[in-house]
């Protein structure tokens, strides 16, 4: 039983792993690439039923336990399956009554709600700024200095222009250094990461027997 | 010597057939449309891209536009891959030309290109053709621009192939303290003191992303810490293949603890896709649950800080990490503790402690420090103008 | 009738937006309310995405065509590719859940693989040329700046001959401060450790900086869509 529940599917991701890899260096095989690359997306298209069955059985065990707030679940449901149905048959079509609900709900309740969550970021950089201000420690000062600096730096005008020198001067010097320091150890741990996969080494991925 | 007279033959083959095709039209054109016209083979490439040169010898006055059309196999209406106006400007014009442009077939069966170029007039329409040059194309089996990720995997292996040696010897490796991970057991121990539940977020990233299976391999030993307290352990995922493979991590952690009874699938859910709906969901969880932990780690964009801050808020020890370089000072501001960059990779090793992982790590190290020592000699030439390195090892 | 369904909608919107901004105070039943909505309705988007974006136009359009162009190996590859991603479905069952290794393997597996080049070069080779040059071909230590700014010592002049060496050492220092396996007593990290530090809060300093004016500007964004666009469809409506 081992095998097809742990052997074969790791055979699976190394023999995909190298053909991954094969695919990148080789431009032979590049129309064969753009196929397999149709072919992943087609794995993940079912995946979205486990999703929702998930988040169902979720909101069936706090109907169960809380009964009292069993409202939000039936909005949950209630708005789920209005939109499904709405995009299902709207999306594509030009006109009708599915069209003009699909497009209302996009515009006036998707929209509206992902920008307003979005924006709730201008709060919440002000208050972690605010933290990063009054904790002790020296590296926190350093990283609110300097982003103060650039914080006015962007809005500066006449004699405050100093500031927007010295902000071009962090931005392309300092935080060029930084970021490009880290982002070669993200890409080196990365790498390693993938190949540790490709090996067999890191396979919590695969679950147990 | 003979170079030449091969040479000569060409060239006055080549004008005599111009005169010959000119005769023809004679009557439409009062001058004779002049230009060099050039296609070769782009090379590194499925044989699909040819690169197309074409300078116009004809002055401004006597010819305003030619049209240039490229077609694969031969000339024909279904076979033509890309067209382009030229105005004339008195100079050289290059075009990347890609044979498969408007193929409806997925595989190339053709490997030739064929030029042809026209006097065009003023409404763009191909008036006639006098110039018309060919190349015969071809699939190159190794990218040469990607040389240097395949010696760079080899080298890896390479290590990676003596540290685990080593390792299976008995070696052991020295691996510098990670405070990010350090506090991991006492971020859990608070939570189980307080009798809060402990949340794990694997961000925002499916699996076609590394950082996320980075974190799913850090789930595991953080099960394993979590189930030795019996704290309740909740995972919200906004993919459901990382949802699914959260549920069996964390329930191989349970049961390699010897507590399977813990595991329940419902504590490692799906809310959703969108990424804004994803955070108002686990924001509104950490408020109304108040977390004594949560973790943050994966593949986070923008909506990193709305985790951070109410995480906060509800007094939890936050330990974050991401590979997303512009999300790392939101997390170094609001969390208390973060893994910057290629900590996050190397947590799993870390915290399982896994002689061969491990191993990986200290490959990596070594990868890490050769490229250094290139680094260095690569300015040095650079220096002097000689860019070895910058051209065929280190290329942009 | 009609005023009241052109209304209708964005009044919605200012309605959802107000409530989700109720949460900055504390949770409450009017965020839950939006916060649900918002769960259900983009699942719901996803379901019909899936179905617009993948299902019809990678799964079952190709497959058909392949097959009516007499390309069976391909459309065979692609049913395959259909019956190994209905493997997830296999989840529901305990006894048969092991099943959905299947897609999960192949899934992580490929793109492990398919990473590793692109990671390679945007990541490590290319960040690495940048360093020891400059997009034009210029050398980071630039000894012809050196020469310029001792031709001709004005402070634009050092600061544009530092710049480049400045930014070599930084990354230099930052690519030691994360080694893993030396100990911490050892000379070279010791000493690289605090600068190293210095460079790495600098540049998140610069970029949190850099974001703080964009967010802020998120929140503008959306009052001005409740006190500019909303009132002036409620004004024209009513007056009108």
């Amino acid at each position: 039983m081992s095998l097809w529940k742990r052997r074969l599917p790791l055979i699976c991701t190394i023999v995909f792993g190298i053909m991954g890899f094969i695919l990148q260096l080789v431009p032979a095989f590049k129309s064969f690439l753009d196929i397999q690359n149709q072919w992943m997306t087609i794995l993940f298209g079912f995946a979205i039923v486990i999703g929702v069955a998930s988040l169902t059985k979720y909101h069936f065990k706090k109907i169960r336990q809380k009964p009292e707030e069993r409202i939000f679940s039936y909005i949950t449901f209630s708005s789920l399956i209005v939109m499904a149905v709405a995009t299902l048959f709207g999306m594509k079509a030009e006109t009708g009554i599915f069209n003009a609900l699909y497009k209302n709900l996009f515009d006036y309740v998707y929209v509206p709600l992902d920008a307003t969550i979005f924006s709730l970021l201008a709060f919440y950089i002000t208050s972690a700024a605010f933290r990063a201000f009054k904790a002790s420690s020296w590296l926190s000062t350093l990283l609110l200095f300097a982003g103060g600096i650039v914080m006015l730096g962007r809005v500066a005008f006449g004699p405050l222009m100093v500031f927007g020198e010295l902000t071009q001067w962090i931005m392309s010097v300092p935080t060029v250094a930084a970021m490009r320091g880290i982002k070669i150890g993200i890409g080196l741990g990365m790498m390693a990461t993938s190949i540790k996969i490709i090996l067999g080494i890191e396979r919590s991925f695969l679950g147990g027997e | 010597m003979k170079r030449f007279v091969y040479i000569l033959v060409i060239i006055s083959l080549l004008f005599s057939a111009g005169f010959a095709e000119e005769a023809e039209n004679n009557n439409e054109l009062d001058f004779t449309p002049k230009g060099k016209l050039e296609i070769k083979d782009k090379g590194n490439d499925d044989g699909t891209g040819v690169n197309v040169f074409f300078r116009p010898q004809n002055k401004p006055e006597e010819v305003k536009y030619y049209l240039l059309r490229v077609y694969y196999k031969s000339v024909s209406e279904d076979n033509l891959a890309a067209q382009y106006r030229i105005e004339n400007k008195d100079r050289r014009y290059k075009f990347n030309v890609s044979l498969q442009k408007r193929r409806k077939h997925p595989y190339p069966n053709s490997r030739k290109g064929v030029a042809r170029v026209y006097v065009s007039n003023e409404k763009g329409e191909a008036v006639k053709a006098f110039l018309t040059e060919s190349t015969n194309t071809s699939a190159s089996w190794f990218n040469i621009n990607k040389l240097s990720a395949f010696m760079g995997v080899l080298l890896f292996l390479l290590f990676v192939y003596i540290f685990i040696k080593q390792a299976r010897r008995g070696v052991e490796f020295f691996i510098r303290k990670i405070p990010g991970l350090e506090e991991l057991d006492n971020a859990v121990g608070r939570a189980t003191e307080l009798g809060k539940p402990i949340y794990y977020i694997p961000g925002i990233g499916t699996t076609s992303r590394i950082a996320t299976l980075a974190s799913l391999n850090i789930l595991a030993p953080v099960t394993r810490k979590v189930a030795k307290f019996a704290t309740p352990l909740k995972v919200p995922n906004r993919d459901p293949v990382v949802m699914s493979i959260a549920q069996d991590v964390v329930k191989e952690g349970y049961m390699a603890e010897g507590r399977p009874d813990l595991f329940n699938s419902n504590d490692v859910f799906f809310l959703t896709r969108q990424q804004f709906a994803f955070a108002g969901a686990v924001s509104g969880l950490f408020k109304r649950e108040k977390p004594g932990a949560v973790f943050l780690l994966g593949k986070f964009y923008a909506e990193s800080l709305i985790f951070a801050e109410t995480a906060n808020d509800v007094g939890a020890i936050q330990i974050a990490g991401t590979d997303s370089v512009s999300q790392i000072p939101f997390f170094i501001a609001a969390c208390d503790y973060t893994l910057i960059g290629e900590e996050l990779f190397a947590a799993s090793g870390y915290l399982s402690g896994d002689p061969l992982i491990v191993g990986t790590m200290k490959a990596q190290d070594y990868l890490k420090a050769i490229l250094i020592v290139l680094l260095f000699i690569g300015i040095i030439l650079n220096i002097f103008d000689i860019d070895i390195i910058t051209k065929y090892i280190l290329q942009r | 009738m009609e005023a009241i369904s052109t209304l209708f909608w964005p009044t919605v919107a200012v309605l959802l937006t107000l409530a989700i901004y109720t949460f900055l105070w504390e949770d409450n039943p009017i965020y839950k309310v939006a916060e649900h909505i918002f769960t259900g309705v983009s699942v719901g988007y996803m379901i019909a995405q899936s179905w617009h974006n993948i299902i019809m136009p990678k799964l079952i359009v190709p497959t058909t065509n392949y097959f009516s162009n007499g390309r069976y190996l391909l459309a065979i590859y692609f049913i395959i590719g259909g019956l190994i991603g209905l493997l997830y479905l296999s989840r529901f069952s305990e006894k048969t859940s092991w099943l959905s290794r299947y897609p999960i393997a192949i899934t992580v597996g490929f793109y492990a693989g398919f990473k590793i080049v692109p990671i390679w070069m945007t990541n490590v080779s290319k960040q690495l040329n940048a360093t020891i040059q400059y997009p034009n071909g210029d050398s980071m230590l630039n000894l012809k700046m050196f020469g310029k700014f001792f031709d001709n010592p004005t402070w634009g002049n050092f600061i544009s001959a530092i710049n480049g060496p400045i930014i070599v050492i930084g990354v230099l220092l930052v690519l030691i401060y994360f080694f893993f396996s030396f100990s911490n007593d050892n000379i070279v990290v010791r000493a690289s450790r605090k600068p190293a530090l210095v460079v790495l809060m600098l540049g998140f300093g610069g970029s949190f900086g850099y974001t703080f004016m964009a967010r802020i500007s998120l929140f503008i964004g959306r009052m001005n869509y409740i006190f500019s666009d909303w009132i002036e469809i409620l004004t024209t409506t009513l007056g009108g």
